[in-house]
């Protein structure tokens, strides 16, 4: 389990986060939304132990990050393609591999290539991959230690709509021995998490399920809440 | 086990990379290459025009190995330009004047030393001629004097005796006329004036000779360091250097295996300068090649420590590239070229934390001094301090990226 208790991050003197506090449930997949620039990168990067918190604790397993040995049971899959362009898709994968401490064997490498239907272009070198198969690369990768907690930042952006849809199926299977935490500002995907955390002015502005959601802001899709959010704002700005 | 797959990684991209192969291996050995041809050889002859120079000393210019231009009435400055000679050499009532374009320190050397020795020994020889002339007229007039002596005994002998008695001629008839002739007027301008003793080496050193040995640490230093900080930048930039921190790995496992990794490379690049300049070019060395590896492969390590860290302030591949003249061309300066110890106090003080201050001046000591590695321990132990510094500063600053 993943608990934030007061988390706060600024850079300089421009605050990026503001005393989040949010427990992330168990063996669900958690969607973390809203505009770009509300620093949902940044809680990710808090969450690995790249980034210093000013203040609070992130707690995972009761063993607060940041925590080399933390990182043995997680997964992460960063915005930009973190690849070797000149390395094929099969030596990206087994370098990554290598480095977690445990022996991660042929097999392995092998079905998480074929989950993400690389297998036919392994042997190519990755500059000659498209956009969508670096995804699903990065992806592969992020999942190749088998990790208890998988943080994808954007994980599906670029790649095309029926691979998106088997790539949801894998991640919902996935939740069996994985919590995951996605974030995304694509709001038809939002639907498709358990849980939700919508960021709104450096914290979380709401959470709960997807149909919570909707039912609380008395709203039909995720995009209005964000507008509902906006006039609220906009209210008590008026009000003081 | 990480370190090794990550020295792993490396080497494959690096072998991979064809262009970034070709600038270790051979962008050094064709610039060496250039160099040692592109130094004019002493033995080269120099052309001088002479105007209003007597046969003497065009004689002597001549003797010297220099190609002598009798000409009459010239236009100096386009005469020169043209190319026609390194220097005009004229004489004016007795005023000798050298003119030279001074655009070229290499060639003004020999014109200045060949026309003023020229000069020199054949104003000697006209001194010694001079003499000669001297003593013969004192020989002449001596004889006259002898003569005259003569004449006046012969007229005393004439005289009546007691008028010769009353003349009271006190006649020393023991007039050394003999004066001594064996003045020695040859000046012999056969012999060298002076004698030039080589503490190391000799007289067929050439500028590159000496130059080489700091060539061979330059290259080392410059090619490491920029590819070592390239690769690091590209690793950031790419964020795979993020990625790498988001799996156990140990910030020191990362940075020993960029060591490492490019070590390996820069050893290699170290063999191929040092076996090429010695073997191909023929580069005399007085101490042991090993030392030169020594020194070479301690280098290298500083300036992959270096690139690193120093690629860490740094957002993209041209800012990387402006390093070179701020990080790497002063470092030229104080690497053994020109005396230190004659600089300015104050750039007395710089040298010192410059890396290739040390192994440039080792590299001379050990090529052309032959000191032995009790006696360049000093400088290796400072280089070995710097790759400390360095490895433990870049695992410092790999603390931006992951706190733990």
């Amino acid at each position: 389990m993943i608990k934030l208790s007061n988390i706060s991050k600024s850079f300089g003197k421009q605050t990026i986060l503001q005393d989040i506090s949010v427990n992330i449930a168990a063996n669900q997949i958690t969607g973390l939304i809203g505009p770009s620039g509300t620093g949902k990168t940044t809680l990710i990067k808090c969450l690995m132990g790249m980034e210093k918190y000013d203040a609070g604790s992130i707690q995972i397993d009761n063993t607060t990050v940041p925590n080399r040995k933390l990182l043995n049971k997680t997964g992460y899959m960063a915005q930009s393609d973190s690849l070797y362009h000149d390395l094929t898709g099969l030596e990206n994968i087994q370098f990554f591999a290598h480095m977690y401490g445990r022996k991660i064997s042929n097999k392995t490498v092998q079905s998480t290539l074929n989950l993400v239907q690389l297998e036919q272009d392994k042997k190519k070198l990755v500059q000659h991959y498209s956009g969508g198969m670096k995804r699903r690369l990065s992806l592969a990768i992020a999942l190749i230690n088998q990790p208890k907690y998988l943080i994808l930042d954007e994980p599906t952006v670029g790649i095309d709509p029926v691979l998106k849809l088997s790539i949801w199926d894998q991640l919902h299977d996935l939740k069996k021995d994985s919590t995951l935490l996605i974030t995304t500002h694509i709001m038809d995907e939002a639907m498709k998490c358990d849980q939700l955390l919508l960021m709104k002015n450096k914290g979380i502005a709401a959470s709960g399920t997807p149909q919570e959601i909707l039912e609380n802001f008395g709203v039909s899709d995720i995009d209005q809440v964000f507008l509902k959010l906006e006039e609220q704002e906009y209210e008590n700005a008026a009000a003081n | 086990m990480r370190m090794l797959q990550l020295i792993k990684r490396i080497c494959k991209q690096v072998l991979r990379d064809k262009r970034t192969l070709a600038l270790l291996f051979l962008a050094p050995i064709f610039v060496i290459t250039l160099l040692n041809y592109i130094f004019p050889d002493p033995d080269d002859e120099v052309t001088i025009a002479a105007v209003n120079v007597s046969d003497d000393v065009i004689d002597i210019l001549e003797d010297n190995d220099m190609i002598v231009k009798q000409e009459n009435e010239i236009d100096i400055k386009p005469y020169l330009e043209d190319g026609n000679a390194s220097a005009v050499l004229e004489e004016k009532d007795g005023e000798w004047t050298l003119t030279i374009l001074n655009d070229n320190p290499m060639d003004e050397g020999p014109a200045i030393q060949g026309s003023s020795q020229a000069v020199m020994e054949s104003n000697l020889n006209d001194l010694s001629d001079n003499i000669d002339d001297m003593i013969n007229n004192m020989e002449d007039m001596s004889a006259g004097v002898k003569d005259m002596m003569e004449s006046i005994n012969e007229m005393m002998t004439q005289l009546p005796p007691e008028v010769a008695q009353n003349m009271d001629i006190n006649m020393d008839m023991d007039v050394d006329t003999d004066i001594d002739t064996d003045i020695d007027s040859e000046i012999d301008m056969d012999e060298d004036p002076i004698t030039v003793e080589y503490i190391y080496g000799d007289e067929s050193y050439t500028f590159f000779e000496i130059l080489n040995p700091i060539l061979v640490s330059f290259f080392v230093f410059f090619f490491v360091f920029l590819i070592a900080g390239m690769s690091m930048l590209k690793e950031r930039s790419s964020g795979t250097l993020e990625k790498l921190l988001s799996t156990p790995i140990r910030k020191s496992e990362i940075v020993f295996g960029y060591l490492f990794g490019y070590g390996i490379f820069a050893i290699l690049q170290t063999a191929v300068i040092i076996l090429y300049s010695v073997y191909i070019l023929d580069m005399e060395i007085a101490g042991s090649i090993t030392n030169m590896f020594i020194i070479n492969i301690l280098l290298s390590l500083v300036a992959l420590g270096l690139g690193l860290l120093l690629s860490t302030f740094v957002s993209s591949e041209f800012q990387m590239i402006q390093f070179i003249p701020l990080v790497i061309i002063p470092q030229i300066f104080f690497s053994g070229m020109l005396n230190v110890d004659t600089m300015e106090p104050w750039l007395q003080w710089i040298a010192p934390i410059m890396p290739l201050y040390y192994a440039g001046n080792t590299m001379i000591d050990v090529v052309l001094k032959g000191f032995t590695l009790g006696e360049i321990m000093v400088p290796l132990s400072i280089l070995v301090l710097f790759i400390v510094v360095f490895v433990t500063l870049n695992i410092l600053g790999m603390r931006r990226y992951r706190k733990v």
